[in-house]
């Protein structure tokens, strides 16, 4: 697996987590009507891994 | 110490200070480690002779100890007396049976191995970092930083499986490493080294079930290296576990999946995770910031190590100390990849100051000046290094003090040290009035902590007096911790903890048991904190009343007799 390819794992990991957490809102989980602090919480690790999965697609073909 | 300075044989004060400076730091931090690693046999061997439990969940994993010493299984019905069941994985207590068939069931067989397995760890770790830094001390302060760690020292020596999961999944993972590094330097697979990680995991995962974040590290390593290999074996490692899942599951009536899975799944406490990880970082911080650094060093620079997965998942995991019933052993994993990482990184960066010690690209002459910050660096780049690493761990160290003070040499050095020789605590009480602060001979920096202060006489005394409460009465006592139980020669009756996850979990029938309390049919009830469901407190609360109230381990016990009956 290259780099790249780990970026991309990366953004579609956090993409999904993101999602996910707006999903449970709609399946009737969490106590705030709203986005509660737990779930503004994992939105913020959720973008943080998208970054992180931004930064390395430059590096390109190196072995991950 | 064979550390070179690779300073000029010149003697003026400079050179023979920054000759000497870097091995006397070396020597501070291997003694402080060394310190801590003495503080832990001290208190590991005042456990190993405390027969009662220190912390409440020992006597119900020595219980099943005995179980398995009988050849039955731990994993029952609830709902009928003595409304006893586990909610581990078996390994860890299959592996003590033998010690029980050899010497009865004693609390230090399993507080011994998981010490040992402790041990194991570290010199796993140390082993990591020595085969490819190649810096012993630096190996050494890795292996006993882990045993450092307040956490490790806390739960270490207890008969918990928590540790020996730990140990299994340090060494699949050092395993993995090695296997990997072989098969590089060899050009072809080495798939009998990679069976071996793959048994290693399974008994992680069939000591706790928390493994499942290692195996999950573990596969994604391998596929992050060669995704088919690693679906290859995840299929067959998948069919084996759950094979032997469903046959635990067979043979025992289902109880197997109600125990471990369903009566696991419990309430997510946000505020406690978020305080652990608070704590966690506090105490570990040189460990944890290093282990960082080296992960994003190797996500963007280099290829990602197996230490460095296993590190991201195991922190991520962390999170899980925050369900009711977990705490702060769920990050022992992170703190052993960390210990390693930190090694690695430590290694690394002394052996690349090393090779670019006096390397012109780090010196620079202006105007033929005598003297500039970076002439200076690049003369003395390695001995720089040398002195910072062991400045580290000695930051880290000072971090994690934590010593028992209960003998005047301890309290001379706690004092010595700048440490306080005493904290002023006041015992836990659920079930009767609160307590005054009192003097107890422990330091944390971790805190106030019920874990951690040796037990001593005056604890198995009153661990006596409880038990002699129960041996006046003719039943087994219905009693929060199973030691007194087993020191009396009764029943086991319920684990308080098991029966409330159950209740939580609509998975129990209290009818059996709400009818013995209601009918007292137990001579004694023994309450420490108070965790049996709401009606089984209840019950208690109309049907029993305090006779007698009794401290042990810093918590107070309240003892209970039927209200009516004439306990002289």
């Amino acid at each position: 697996m290259t780099k790249r390819q780990l970026g991309i794992l990366f953004i579609l990991a956090g993409t999904g987590a993101s999602l996910a957490s707006f999903a449970l809102d709609l399946l009737g989980g969490g106590q705030f009507g709203g986005i509660g602090p737990a779930q503004q919480k994992a939105l913020l690790a959720a973008g943080f891994v998208v970054l992180v999965g931004v930064t390395l697609l430059p590096l390109g073909d190196k072995p991950a | 110490m064979s550390e070179q300075t690779a300073v000029s044989p010149r003697h003026n004060t400079l050179d023979t200070l920054l000759a000497w400076l870097p091995r006397i730091l070396i020597g501070l931090a291997l003694l402080a480690f060394i310190g801590y690693l003495v503080v832990y046999v001290i208190y590991a061997v005042q456990l190993f002779r405390f027969p009662f439990d220190y912390d409440q969940g020992e006597g119900f994993e020595l219980m099943d100890t005995i179980l398995f010493s009988r050849g039955e299984w731990p994993y029952r019905n609830n709902d009928v007396y003595p409304f006893y069941s586990s909610n581990y994985p078996p390994l860890f207590h299959v592996i003590i049976v033998p010690l029980v068939w050899l010497f009865g069931p004693q609390y230090w067989t399993g507080r011994l191995v998981s010490f040992l397995g402790t041990l194991v760890t570290a010199v796993a770790i140390g082993y990591a970092v020595q085969r490819v830094g190649k810096r012993w001390w630096i190996s050494t302060i890795s292996g006993l930083a882990f045993l450092a760690s307040n956490y490790v020292y806390h739960v270490g020596p207890l008969f918990r499986q928590h540790m020996f999961m730990v140990m299994f999944e340090t060494l699949a993972v050092v395993l993995l490493a090695v296997t990997y590094d072989r098969e590089e330097r060899d050009g072809r697979h080495h798939n009998k080294m990679l069976l071996g990680v793959m048994v290693l995991l399974l008994a992680a995962g069939y000591t706790k079930q928390l493994a499942y974040a290692t195996v999950a590290a573990v596969f994604l390593f391998m596929f992050l290296r060669q995704p088919l290999r690693a679906i290859k074996w995840a299929v067959p490692f998948a069919a084996v576990t759950g094979l032997l899942f469903l046959w635990i599951n067979w043979s025992t009536d289902g109880y197997w999946f109600l125990n471990t899975v369903t009566a696991n799944i419990n309430p997510f406490v946000p505020g406690q995770a978020e305080g652990l990880f608070r704590q966690w970082f506090r105490l570990h911080t040189v460990l944890t910031v290093t282990a960082v650094l080296y992960a994003i060093y190797q996500l963007y620079f280099e290829r990602i190590s197996p230490y460095t997965v296993w590190f991201g998942v195991a922190v991520v995991n962390s999170i899980t100390a925050g369900k009711w019933g977990a705490g702060e052993s769920y990050f022992a994993t992170a703190i052993a990849a960390s210990c390693i990482l930190t090694g690695l990184l430590f290694s690394r960066a002394l052996n690349w100051a090393q090779r670019h010690n006096a390397d012109p690209a780090w010196t620079l002459t202006i105007n033929h000046s005598p003297f500039t910050i970076k002439n200076f660096l690049g003369r003395h780049l390695y001995t720089a290094v040398l002195l910072l690493i062991p400045l580290l761990f000695l930051i880290q160290a000072n971090k994690l003090f934590h010593m028992p003070t209960h003998t005047p040499a301890l309290a001379s050095i706690a004092r010595a040290l700048g440490k306080p020789t005493e904290v002023t605590i006041a015992p836990q009480t659920s079930c009767s009035a609160p307590r005054g602060p009192e003097r107890i001979p422990y330091v944390d920096s971790a805190g106030v902590s019920l874990l951690g202060r040796p037990p001593n006489a005056q604890d198995t005394a009153a661990g006596e007096q409880i038990t002699a409460a129960i041996l006046a009465g003719d039943t087994a006592a219905f009693s929060e911790d199973a030691g007194f139980n087993l020191r009396a020669g009764r029943d086991v009756v319920t684990n308080p903890t098991q029966l409330l996850n159950l209740y939580n979990n609509n998975q129990v029938d209290l009818t059996e048991m709400l009818a013995m309390l209601d009918n007292q049919a137990f001579d004694t009830i023994i309450l420490r904190a108070q965790f049996y469901p709401p009606p089984v407190l209840d019950s208690i609360g109309q049907q029993y009343e305090t006779t007698e109230l009794v401290q042990m381990n810093g918590f107070v016990y309240c003892i209970m007799r039927p209200r009516g009956s004439n306990p002289g």
